[in-house]
């Protein structure tokens, strides 16, 4: 595998498939990364115009310098349409999975390209700035830590020794006078250049610093690639297990409802004589069978949104709703009961007919389906429901008031309980779960909502029948 | 007299829709799963199908809908489902899911026979 890296340049550690994009994405920063670096560097020539105005003994022959400069630009602008070119090339996504054997322009191989020409500009600028006697050496530094992001440890190593080898021979050559020195006239006195002492002390702490920094910078890469794979496997493994659990509750739901929905079918069909005339003594019987059956697939329904809203395994969609159609549109689902029952709905909107609130309509619905269920179920014939949307800059209020059984004092508190049912409904016969305002309850959670109760409502009729009203605040930031 | 498809694994849910619709006047053809599903339809040509979405496999029904469209069987469709919106899935016809209804079992015998004199208009 080791040996392998040589060639793909691909270090060992991040065989995944993440590394691909990461480096096609680092290449592309390192070309904008040069572009600032040519405007660095025209600024610094620029700079030194200035110097040689303030300080008159300061001087530098720049023309090297801008053509390196210009050099820089030519060939990061020719890297960023090859980069593009890249991009959008066959095959380029599945550079992964090419073969070993033959071989390829990779991402890698153009990070390698990037890096060797940039060390090379660098070479040049600090050779035509003085080599051994100018600051500029320190920048070897962030070429170092900017390679080790993108090359495999050993690659890097050979780099700077070709780096280091090249710099070495350059003093050496300066200093037999092969080639001519370019210093920076006013800066440093004394020709360093020309001191064999020093040049061993500078190369010796050079070499250091070289290869320290790059096992740093590389041993920092590799843990970062550790943690991103390692994040990367337990959102993997996260994914799956919700996966897993959403498609375990789906068939859990469905092999118990699917029996409990053929007994109805079949029930129903007796009672509409689909057999033939059924005995008068077994119609209440029948009818009561059906009911609570319906209440046995009530159940489930409810303690599947009260478990979905709680591991948070509802697909959501956040969309603009509009309060009242949405409320019509729950009571044209109860429109059989309150036609029965003859109940007085109304539905009243402050300050304004259209009144939208964002969020998802099945979250919403959850929990008012059922608070507008309770107050009908609660509700004698002939009695009222109020719904009433107020709208304000702050808080969006939405009440619920009935003309119902209402709620004694002492069990306000108990009915956000699961399977908890109020001793009054109980002793009226009223079916319910008992888990309708906990499914209420968690939908809110899901919008920060409040809930608080009131009974008797304003729409009280009597001491006996003082009826419920929740209020229901939604905060907005 | 119009031919209905039923299409469920569940015999009794099979057979109590089958007597629904003998006593509402339709044709009722059945078969208990994917694949007896397919020769079927192919073979009587039906009106209308009512197809339950989790047999087999839980997307079933989805499959069969598509490959009967891809079939070019124009049939309406009526999907049954167990689960519906309570796992967070608002179902709506779409070009994936080419079904005309959507109803969560169990249906009330209303219901069911107003969506197929609907359906068969």
């Amino acid at each position: 595998m080791k040996k392998q890296s040589i060639f793909t340049l691909v270090p060992e550690r991040v065989q995944f498939e993440d590394f691909w994009v990461e480096i096609r994405r680092r290449n592309l920063w390192l070309i904008k990364l040069r572009y600032g670096a040519v405007l660095m560097l025209t600024s610094m020539i620029l700079g030194t115009y200035l110097l040689k105005i303030i300080y008159p003994d300061f001087d530098l022959d720049t023309k090297p310098h801008w053509i390196i400069a210009l050099s820089i630009l030519v060939y990061n602008i020719f890297y960023h349409l090859l980069w593009r070119k890249l991009a959008t090339a066959r095959g380029w996504f599945r550079e992964e999975s090419e073969s070993k054997k033959q071989f390829k322009f990779r991402s890698t191989h153009f990070s390698l390209l990037q890096i060797c020409t940039d060390f090379l500009a660098l070479i040049l600028f600090i050779y035509f700035t003085g080599g051994i006697e100018t600051p500029i050496f320190v920048l070897y530094i962030f070429h170092v830590i900017i390679g080790s992001l993108f090359l495999p440890g050993i690659i890097m190593t050979i780099i700077i020794t070709a780096v280091f080898i090249i710099s070495v021979l350059i003093t050496l050559f300066e200093y037999l006078g092969y080639i001519p020195h370019h210093p920076i006239y006013g800066l440093i006195t004394e020709d360093s250049y020309y001191n064999i002492q020093y040049i061993i002390v500078f190369y010796a702490i050079f070499a250091l610093a070289l290869y320290l920094s790059t096992y740093l910078a590389n041993s920092i890469a590799k843990e970062l690639y550790r943690s991103h794979r390692s994040l990367d496997e337990a959102y993997n493994e996260l994914e799956r297990a919700e996966k897993a659990k959403s498609k375990y509750i789906m068939s859990f739901v469905h092999d118990l409802k699917t029996p409990l929905s053929a007994v109805i079918t079949y029930i129903n069909m007796m009672l509409e004589g689909a057999y033939g005339e059924i005995p008068m003594q077994l119609k209440t019987p029948l009818e009561r069978s059906k009911i609570r059956l319906n209440n046995g697939i009530e159940l489930i329904n409810d303690i599947l949104y009260l478990s979905s809203l709680k591991l948070g395994i509802l697909t959501t969609k956040v969309q603009p709703i509009n309060l009242v159609a949405f409320f019509k549109e729950i009571l044209d689902e109860f429109k059989d009961t309150i036609q029965t029952k003859e109940i007085q709905v109304q539905i009243k909107s402050y300050p304004d007919e259209e009144i939208y609130f964002n969020g998802d309509k099945t979250i919403l619905k959850l929990a008012f389906a059922n608070l507008i269920s309770n107050s009908l179920k609660y509700t004698d014939s002939g009695g009222e429901v109020e719904i009433y949307i107020n709208d304000s800059p702050k808080v969006l209020v939405i009440s619920i008031a009935d003309s119902g059984i209402g709620i004694p004092d002492k069990e306000k508190d108990k009915i956000f309980n699961d399977f908890y049912r109020s001793t009054i409904s109980k002793k009226k016969g009223i079916e319910g779960t008992g888990l309708g305002m906990s499914v209420v309850l968690e939908a809110l959670k899901y919008y920060n909502a409040t809930i608080k109760l009131e009974s008797p409502s304003h729409l009280q009729k009597s001491a006996n029948i003082p009826g419920t009203e929740f209020i229901i605040e939604f905060k907005k930031l | 007299m119009p031919k209905i498809a039923i299409i469920d694994d569940d015999p009794d849910i099979l057979e109590a829709i089958k007597i629904l619709l003998i006593n509402n006047g339709y044709t009722p053809v059945t078969a208990n799963n994917p694949d007896d599903a397919i020769n079927l339809v192919k073979s009587e040509q039906p009106d209308l199908i009512i197809l339950d979405i989790m047999m087999v496999e839980a997307d079933d029904g989805f499959y069969l809908a598509n490959k009967f469209r891809k079939l070019g069987i124009k049939a309406p469709i009526i999907l049954l489902t167990s689960i519906s919106k309570v796992t967070g899935f608002e179902y709506g016809t779409s070009e994936t899911v080419p079904a005309d209804v959507f109803l969560e079992k169990p249906v009330e015998s209303k219901i069911l026979l107003e969506k197929i004199a609907e359906l068969l208009q």
